[in-house]
Order: structure tokens, then C-alpha cells, then sequence
């Protein structure tokens, strides 16, 4: 919705150019640290997007993203460590589990605003719970050791690099699956539902029917995402995935913009560099993080996005202006 | 001509209020319909019902003679009944064209496994999505509208949205609450016209209205509802002359000068 004023040629080539970014920044600068931290934001963007799915597009407030990072993570390691299945296999098998188990919400999803995002809330306690709890399984407190790096068929995609090309073509994927669908009659479906219920309804929308759909969808997603999160890290401790892990989630979306998919991106780097960024500030930096959080939520509600499209929208018109670049006719009325 | 739409002792309860009490009425296949009365008289809860969005109480209503009672309304839309809204529920973020493509939600099929992988069949769908979207709004007189934001339009223009996403999938029943509330004279006008237009593609209308002549100029019978019970039945004629009509809602002529006189 926030892009659809903004001309889709810029907009490519705005799209091409990050992209170009994230492909060169691994040659640049090949330290291990470096690239480890970039693979992280890559996933939390992977997960970010599905946030953004159901809380921008479908005006579902979610708090039980972690829940289902969690059950991705934990699915993908077990199948590949204690299974010795392959890891393309897991990986699938974590975005399906982590989409049956979000069938569990069923019941939930007439719930509105708080009420729901605490309904969500418990979930990600339950879940956590579960994988703290369920040694046999999980590893319990403990957690799980020597997950093995990503493979596809004969390849191996051992080593920090590799396995942050493969977090970027799944990011890239997630990206365009989400864009496919919010202009379909699926996303219109969900965007009337977020907008007015009862104009849905009288429209032919099985509310109950699409707000699970998107459930579903932002489930599977972010199975993914957590199977990625596994691989990556090669260690698994049930404290990655509580109810803060859900909030973090949030805060991407909040930072990024809701209602913009390049928003829930961009919220997903700020949040997991920022504080890297800032580790030379030592005791302050999350004192200096949370600051920043309210600073970006005062300069509008559109987050990163808003700001984004605004300062674009002046560079092209300064452009237009010198005469760098041919004006284009205005489209309003 | 037969019922299209039977209700039988349809009634709802909020509370302790019997906002539609024991309503029973039929809808000719093809007519425009009035429903008129005083504020409060459960006009509107009686669209709700008959649109699905609220369940009755009791009471039964059925839909050319099959039993629909307590269907949701996305079941009955998918049947035929689409509405408007007394205070214009439109989504309002979204463009005109999307706006209207909503309405024919329920033509569609495509999920998103189709949306994904962008099929033909899902493409093609799109396609006849937006050219009937396109012919709505040019039967509504907004065809030049359709890619500006549904916020963006003026009052008048905003109910006549309305009506194309409600008209869009070709319903059997249309239910009109208020459609011409804040509109002008020249806008009123059209209205009517519009609203002849649809009805004579074979669109049976159920018309909800406080402006008298549009009643009068449209509708072919009226139904008066007071304290959520019929008062009366009738053409345009009869309900103008109707005794208990009179003194419930229409008023005697001069009887504003005469309670003025009487306080003098």
C-alpha cells in the first residue's frame, strides 16, 4: 500500500541496487563476524516479512512469531541431527510443522488487537516451555550442539559465506512470494478484513477461513526462517525463542513500517545491527538502542519506509527540478 | 411473479429491546421494495439480518424457498444478497478498482498456491476480475476514478462505490440503507435513475430511505416498519394515505404550523 504512490521504475532500481549490496557485502568485508551478523538480519527479515504479512496487511497483531521460529528451528536440528535426514528435507519439514502447528490458532483468530497479541503471547509461553522442557527431544536447557551447515543435493554450504548466499535466496523468495500475494484475491481478502470487517463479511469473506490462512502462510514463513536460524548458528538453546524473541520481531516491523514489505526488511537490519553497531558503547548501548526505538517511532508511523519513500520522493522531485532526469506527468487529479 | 425473499416471523433481540419483533414480509422477484419508518424502527437490523451479518432470535427466512436462516453473510453474498451501508463501510486505503474487485470475491477461486506461482488460470481471473471492477463503476458513472484511493473521492462519489462493489457480482438481491443520505438533488436524481437501471437487469431492490420521493419515485410497494413490527403494507399510494402511517411517520400536512400556532 505505502509503495503503490511511488513510481515503479525508481522503485526497481532501488530494489536492484540493495540487492547488488547484499550480493557484494560478503566479498568486501569476508569476516567471519561480519558476514555471521549480516546471515542473522537476513533471517529476522525472512521472519520480519511474515510479521508483516499478518500486522500490515492483515491487521492481525501477532506476539507468537518466536513460537513459530522456535518450532522451525527445533524441527529442522532434530530431523538432521538425531534423524540424519538431509538438510533439505528438514528445512521443508520446518516450514510444514511450523504451519500445522499454527492450525492451533484456529480458535484464536476471531480475537481483535490486544486480545489477540495475548492470546499469541501464551503460545510463544507454551512453546517455549515445551522446548525447555521436553529433554528427550530438545536437548532442554541444554540445548542442541554440532547442527550441521546447510546442503542442497551434492553441495555443501559449509562456512559462513555459503550459507549466507542460501539465507538471501530464501529472503529473495520470501520477498516475492509476499509481493505476489498482497495484490491477489487473497491479499485483497485479508486487506479488506483488516479494514472493515463487516464490509468483508457482506463481501463474501469467510473471516475465520482467511485469518487463519494467513496464519498458515506467516507460519510457514517463518519455519522457514527458523530452520535457517538453526543451520546458521549450529546451536539451539530454547532461551532464543521467548516471548522477547516475539517482541523483537515486532519491533522490525514497527521500526520498518507496517504495511511496507521493504519496511519489514529494513526494520530487520536496523534492530539486529543497531545494537552490534553500538557494542563500543559497552553498558549504554541498549539504553542508547531503546532511545533510537522512540525516536523512530516519533518521526512518523510509517517507520524506515515512510522516511524512505518521503526522502526519495524529494530527491526525484530535486532531479526533476534540475533537470537531471525527465519529469514525469503527475498521476493526481 | 413469485417471493424472492421470504421472512416469517423473523425477530432479534438486544438486550431487552425487540429491535425487529415477529417481521414477516415478502419480496416479489424483481420489485424495488421500500422500508421505510421512524428512526429506531429496526430498518437497519432488519438488513443486517437479511444480509446474514447479524443472526435472528428467531423466526425463519428463506431465499427463492430455500431455507438461508442463520447463514453468515459471506454465505448469503455468495447466494446473492450484497448491501450497502447507512454509514459507508468502504475500505478505505485502497483504490476504487480494488475496492470493487473485492466485491466479486466470492466469482473467484484462486487461493495462494495459485497467487504464488502465478498461474495462467490465476491471471486470467485477475483480468476478468478487473474488467467487470471496470464496467461496475462504469454503470455507477466512476469509471475515471478507479485507480484513486477510495478515501480520496467525494461524499457522493464514495456511495456510489458502494454500490458498484455491491452490484459487481451481479446480485439477485441489493440491499440499498439510505443510499441517497447527504446527497444533493442533482446527486438524488441520479440516484434513482441508477437504481432503475439495476433493478431493470433484473435486480431485485430492497431500499431503505428517509427522502420521500425518492421512496415514491422508485418503489413499486412499501413496507413501514415502527417498534420493529410491520405497520403497514402497500403501493406508494396506499401507504401515503394509510391512517397509522400518518400519524407514525409521514406527519398531516401543516402539522408543523399547527403545533407553532399551538405555542404561540
Amino acid at each position: 500500500m505505502s509503495t503503490s504512490q511511488f513510481p515503479a521504475g525508481y522503485l526497481w532500481a532501488a530494489r536492484v541496487t540493495v540487492l547488488a549490496i547484499c550480493i557484494v557485502v560478503p566479498v568486501v568485508y569476508p569476516q567471519r563476524y561480519v558476514v555471521h551478523i549480516l546471515g542473522l538480519a537476513i533471517i529476522f527479515a525472512i521472519a520480519a516479512l511474515a510479521l508483516q504479512l499478518l500486522l500490515g496487511f492483515a491487521g492481525l497483531l501477532s506476539i507468537g512469531q518466536a513460537a513459530f521460529l522456535g518450532i522451525g528451528a527445533y524441527t529442522s536440528a532434530i530431523l538432521t541431527t538425531t534423524y540424519r535426514v538431509p538438510f533439505e528435507l528438514g528445512f521443508i519439514a520446518a516450514g510444514l510443522v511450523a504451519g500445522f502447528a499454527s492450525l492451533t490458532l484456529v480458535p484464536i483468530t476471531r480475537l481483535r488487537g490486544v486480545y489477540l497479541a495475548v492470546a499469541t503471547l501464551g503460545f510463544t509461553i507454551i512453546v517455549h516451555l515445551v522446548l525447555l522442557n521436553e529433554e528427550w527431544l530438545t536437548g532442554g536447557s541444554f540445548g542442541m550442539l554440532n547442527i550441521t551447515w546447510p546442503s542442497l543435493g551434492p553441495w555443501s554450504l559449509k562456512g559462513e559465506t555459503p550459507t549466507y548466499y542460501f539465507c538471501l535466496a530464501v529472503l529473495i523468495a520470501s520477498f516475492v512470494t509476499l509481493h505476489r500475494l498482497i495484490p491477489s484475491r487473497f491479499g485483497r481478502a485479508l486487506q479488506a478484513i483488516m479494514l472493515d470487517e463487516d464490509a468483508a463479511r457482506a463481501s463474501g469473506i469467510d473471516l475465520t477461513y482467511y485469518k487463519s490462512q494467513a496464519f498458515v502462510v506467516a507460519a510457514v514463513i517463518t519455519g522457514f526462517a527458523g530452520s535457517l536460524f538453526a543451520h546458521h548458528s549450529q546451536y539451539l538453546n530454547p532461551n532464543d525463542f521467548t516471548f522477547w524473541k516475539s517482541i523483537e520481531i515486532l519491533l522490525m516491523v514497527a521500526v520498518g513500517g507496517i504495511g511496507s514489505l521493504a519496511g519489514a526488511v529494513s526494520g530487520a537490519f536496523v534492530v539486529t545491527l543497531l545494537p552490534e553497531f553500538l557494542r563500543s558503547a559497552d553498558e549504554y548501548r541498549m539504553i542508547i538502542f531503546g532511545t533510537m526505538l522512540i525516536i523512530f517511532m516519533g518521526l512518523g508511523q510509517r517507520g524506515l519506509a515512510g522516511l524512505f519513500s518521503v526522502a526519495a520522493m524529494r530527491l526525484v522531485a530535486l532531479l526533476e527540478r534540475a533537470g537531471a532526469v525527465p519529469a514525469r506527468r503527475s498521476k493526481r487529479q | 411473479m413469485s417471493a424472492l425473499l421470504t421472512l416469517d416471523l423473523l425477530a432479534r433481540r438486544f438486550g431487552g429491546v425487540m429491535a425487529v419483533d415477529a417481521l414477516s414480509m415478502q419480496v416479489e422477484d424483481g420489485e424495488i421494495r421500500g422500508l421505510i419508518g421512524p428512526n429506531g424502527a429496526g430498518k437497519t437490523t432488519t438488513l443486517d439480518l437479511i444480509s446474514g451479518l447479524i443472526p435472528p432470535t428467531s423466526g425463519r427466512m428463506a431465499l427463492e424457498q430455500t431455507n438461508v436462516t442463520g447463514e453468515p453473510a459471506h454465505r448469503l453474498a455468495k447466494r446473492g444478497i450484497r448491501r450497502t451501508f447507512q454509514n459507508l463501510k468502504l475500505f478505505a486505503e485502497l483504490t476504487v478498482l480494488q475496492n470493487v474487485m473485492i466485491g466479486l470475491h466470492a466469482q473467484g477461486t484462486s487461493g495462494v498456491l495459485q497467487a504464488i506461482m502465478a498461474t495462467g488460470k490465476q491471471r486470467r481471473e485477475e483480468q476478468m476480475m478487473v474488467g467487470e471492477s471496470l464496467a461496475a463503476l462504469e454503470t455507477v458513472g466512476l469509471a475515471g476514478q478507479a485507480g484513486r484511493a477510495a478515501s480520496a473521492l467525494a461524499y457522493g462519489h464514495r456511495r456510489l462505490l458502494e454500490i458498484a462493489r455491491a452490484i459487481v457480482a451481479r446480485p439477485i438481491l441489493l440491499l440499498l440503507d439510505e443510499p441517497a443520505a447527504g446527497l444533493n438533488a442533482s446527486e438524488t436524481e441520479t440516484l434513482v435513475g441508477l437504481i432503475r437501471r439495476i433493478n431493470a437487469q433484473g435486480v431485485t431492490v430492497l431500499l431503505v430511505e428517509h427522502h420521500m420521493d425518492v421512496i415514491m419515485a422508485s418503489c413499486s410497494r412499501i413496507t413501514v416498519l415502527n417498534y420493529g413490527q410491520k405497520l403497514a403494507e402497500g403501493t406508494p399510494l396506499e401507504i401515503r394515505s394509510n391512517e397509522s402511517v400518518i400519524a407514525a411517520y409521514l406527519g398531516r400536512p401543516g402539522f408543523e404550523e399547527r403545533i407553532a400556532s399551538a405555542y404561540a
